[in-house]
């Protein structure tokens, strides 16, 4: 789960919209994805998300799709796309369902996983400015699970357990789909098949695994 | 006769679909019929359709156009082979005073590969056909499961839809045969007992008596036994049950029928044996008894009521009763699915469009070789089989993905006090208690560096 800086450039309109009834003071209305701005959200979003899930990194659009030459006067045009907008805190989506800090793109087999009781503590969120991968994970390459990182607290370790069973990083689906992209190029760079910058070239997806990953092998 | 392709062209869920039925090149029976086909998919993709249709044949002729309109069938082709003669078949429809009939009629006719005349076509069909006795069987998905038998002289129908056709009826087969070896065991055994009692101290005649009854049983060949140990004991053993060999002929039902026993001898009742166990009987006695030999086999879900363990050889087994014969059996099971070569499975799926496509194990635009499959369910665990084969992307529950990733949380915060050298510290025992039990309980099932 990659550090996400949340710029809200692209959808002005949404921006222009979501400030007006900050600014009065009104409730949000109701979140629907029949909502006008739902897609520039999105839009914009998988932009900064760099075509990514926001948890997982798997990936979801080629980011040219919604990049700026596609947007006129703060709206997207019209695209297809794959995943799920997702309220990173479920218990603000009745009353704050709009708010832009809340939004995430994200997968839709974990969207329909986090669907369950659990709640984020909020240590991995990634547009958080305390958030960093590779402080609170590790990566288990043989499983293809993120882990804790070790070296935290043994109190952070269970929030941030807590946190990766929320977001889905590990759901199953995900996990082996990761497994079977990142071995073969692992296993290429491991064999020198390929050098690590070649490997790097080619990845489209799972950055962070893969970097991970590389650092557990001491292969740099 | 063994079915080579099937061609489904705007025929109800089927758009455009053409279904290879031979084996792959670079296989040692390139282009030879497939020996046994399995059908898979969700749902809805029309697997018994298909197992219906691809017999081209008459015994679900009925039930198809009870369905479906004869329109429907106007682009459906089953191609056939026997011997070096191949036939393209189709259903047709003809009015002869104002009566509606319909048939299967060959729409062309080929030897070697090239066109030969209809009539040069029937006389080698006639041949062929001379030296097989049953041509169809067809097990449907709702067997029914009592023993009952109408009398009906099976081993002389050349179509058996047990559909319609009694499962019991194939008793038949056996059932003369028995009664006279028992009723001459009886026989035989009677006479020991006149003997004792009419001359008890005559002890040469009673030993001659004896005699005379073991020599029999030496002989004579037991059809009881035959049928257990060639056909019934093999699979049932798999139940902790077998065919009871030993009777008192106390009572008139002893005679005739089989019975099953427990592993400690107790007689099993039909009625209490469990459904799996009767489907076992009913699919395999007749088809040992049937003894088919270049005869299509249709079977719908092989797999009902019936445990892991046991569909596991099931198709082995089946295939084993049966000579120079074609299977296709229609399942939802990834164990009976694992049990193919990967040209062996037709796996169905829904486009797009909501129309049914043949999925192809091998990448689009390449031939159809065997070095260019790329699953191969053998290789595969049933996690896989199910993922890759049966579309189930989460193989385990969502709780062991999050158990896996706690008990490997725990080991790394073991493996960081080794390091430190407070492995036996209270903090790492309370850890290392935890550890343990959540290994334990995920069978140690996790990558352990």
């Amino acid at each position: 789960m990659r550090r996400i800086e949340k710029d809200l450039t692209l959808a002005t309109a949404y921006k222009n919209w979501l400030g007006n009834l900050e600014q009065l003071g009104e409730n949000h209305p109701e979140y629907t994805s029949n909502n006008q701005y739902y897609k520039d959200v999105v839009a914009n979003l998988l932009w900064i998300q760099q075509g990514l899930c926001a948890y997982t990194e798997m990936y979801l659009i080629d980011k040219d799709k919604v990049a700026p030459i596609n947007w006129t006067l703060g709206r997207v045009n019209d695209f297809e796309f794959l995943g799920h907008l997702d309220h990173y805190y479920s218990s603000l989506k009745k009353e704050r369902g709009w708010d832009w800090n809340n939004f995430f793109v994200i997968h839709a087999d974990v969207n329909v996983k986090k669907k369950g009781k659990k709640i984020a503590h909020g240590i991995l969120k990634p547009d958080d400015p305390h958030y960093n991968p590779f402080y609170f994970l590790e990566y288990d390459f043989k499983s293809h699970n993120f882990l804790p990182n070790c070296e935290r607290d043994e109190s952070l370790q269970e929030k941030i357990l807590n946190d990766i069973n929320t977001l889905g990083l590990n759901f199953q689906p995900i996990a082996d789909f990761r497994r079977e992209y990142l071995n073969p190029l692992i296993d290429d760079v491991f064999l020198r098949k390929l050098t690590l910058d070649e490997a790097r070239g080619r990845l489209v997806q799972f950055y962070t695994a893969f970097e991970m990953s590389i650092q557990s092998l001491k292969l740099e | 006769m063994k079915i080579t392709k099937v061609e489904l062209k705007d025929f109800h869920q089927f758009k455009d679909a053409t279904i290879d039925l031979t084996y792959p090149k670079g296989h040692p029976k390139e282009g030879y019929p497939l020996d046994k086909v399995c059908i898979i998919g969700q749902s809805g993709t029309g697997k018994t359709t298909l197992l219906k249709t691809m017999g081209g044949h008459v015994f679900t002729k009925d039930a198809l156009l009870k369905e479906y309109d004869y329109k429907d069938f106007e682009k459906v082709y089953v191609t056939k082979k026997f011997d070096d003669i191949e036939v393209k078949i189709k259903l047709s429809r003809k009015e002869e005073l104002n009566e509606l009939s319909y048939k299967y009629v060959w729409s062309s006719v080929k030897k070697g590969g090239k066109d030969i005349s209809f009539n040069q076509g029937k006389l080698f069909q006639s041949r062929f056909y001379s030296k097989t006795r049953t041509r169809f069987i067809f097990f449907p998905a709702d067997l029914h499961h009592e023993f009952e038998s109408t009398g009906s002289v099976l081993s002389s129908k050349k179509v058996i839809d047990f559909t319609v056709d009694k499962v019991g009826d194939v008793w038949n087969l056996v059932f003369e045969e028995i009664q006279k070896f028992q009723e001459e065991e009886i026989k035989l055994k009677q006479e020991i007992a006149k003997v004792a009692v009419e001359s008890s101290s005559n002890l040469t005649a009673i030993r001659e008596a004896i005699q005379k009854l073991e020599t029999w049983q030496e002989k004579a060949e037991n059809p009881i036994n035959r049928l257990a140990e060639e056909c019934l004991d093999p699979v049932l053993k798999h139940i902790n049950l077998q065919v009871k060999r030993d009777f008192n002929f106390e009572a008139k039902s002893d005679i005739g029928l089989i019975k099953l026993q427990d592993i400690n001898g107790n007689e099993v009742p039909y009625h209490l044996l469990s459904t799996g166990t009767k489907q076992i009987l009913l699919t395999a006695m007749p088809l040992y008894l049937l003894k088919p030999d270049k005869t299509l086999i249709f079977c719908d879900e092989p797999e009902r009521s019936l445990y892991p363990s046991l569909q596991k050889f099931l198709i082995d087994y089946y295939v084993s009763l049966t000579k120079d014969s074609q299977f296709f059996f229609a399942t939802h099971s990834p164990i009976i699915a694992s049990c193919f070569e990967p040209w062996e499975i037709v796996e169905l799926k829904f486009n797009k469009e909501g129309y049914v496509y043949q999925e192809k194990y091998y990448p689009e635009g390449a031939e159809r070789h065997i070095d260019n499959y790329t699953i191969i369910p053998s290789y595969l665990t049933y996690d896989l089989m199910l993922s890759k084969v049966f579309d189930l992307p989460e193989t385990h529950p969502l709780e062991r993905s999050e158990k896996i990733t706690e008990v490997l949380m725990l080991r790394n915060q073991l493996l960081k006090l080794r390091e430190k050298g407070e492995i036996d510290s209270d903090p790492a025992n309370e850890i290392y208690k935890k550890y343990r039990i959540l290994a334990n309980r995920l069978f140690w099932n996790f990558d352990i560096n």
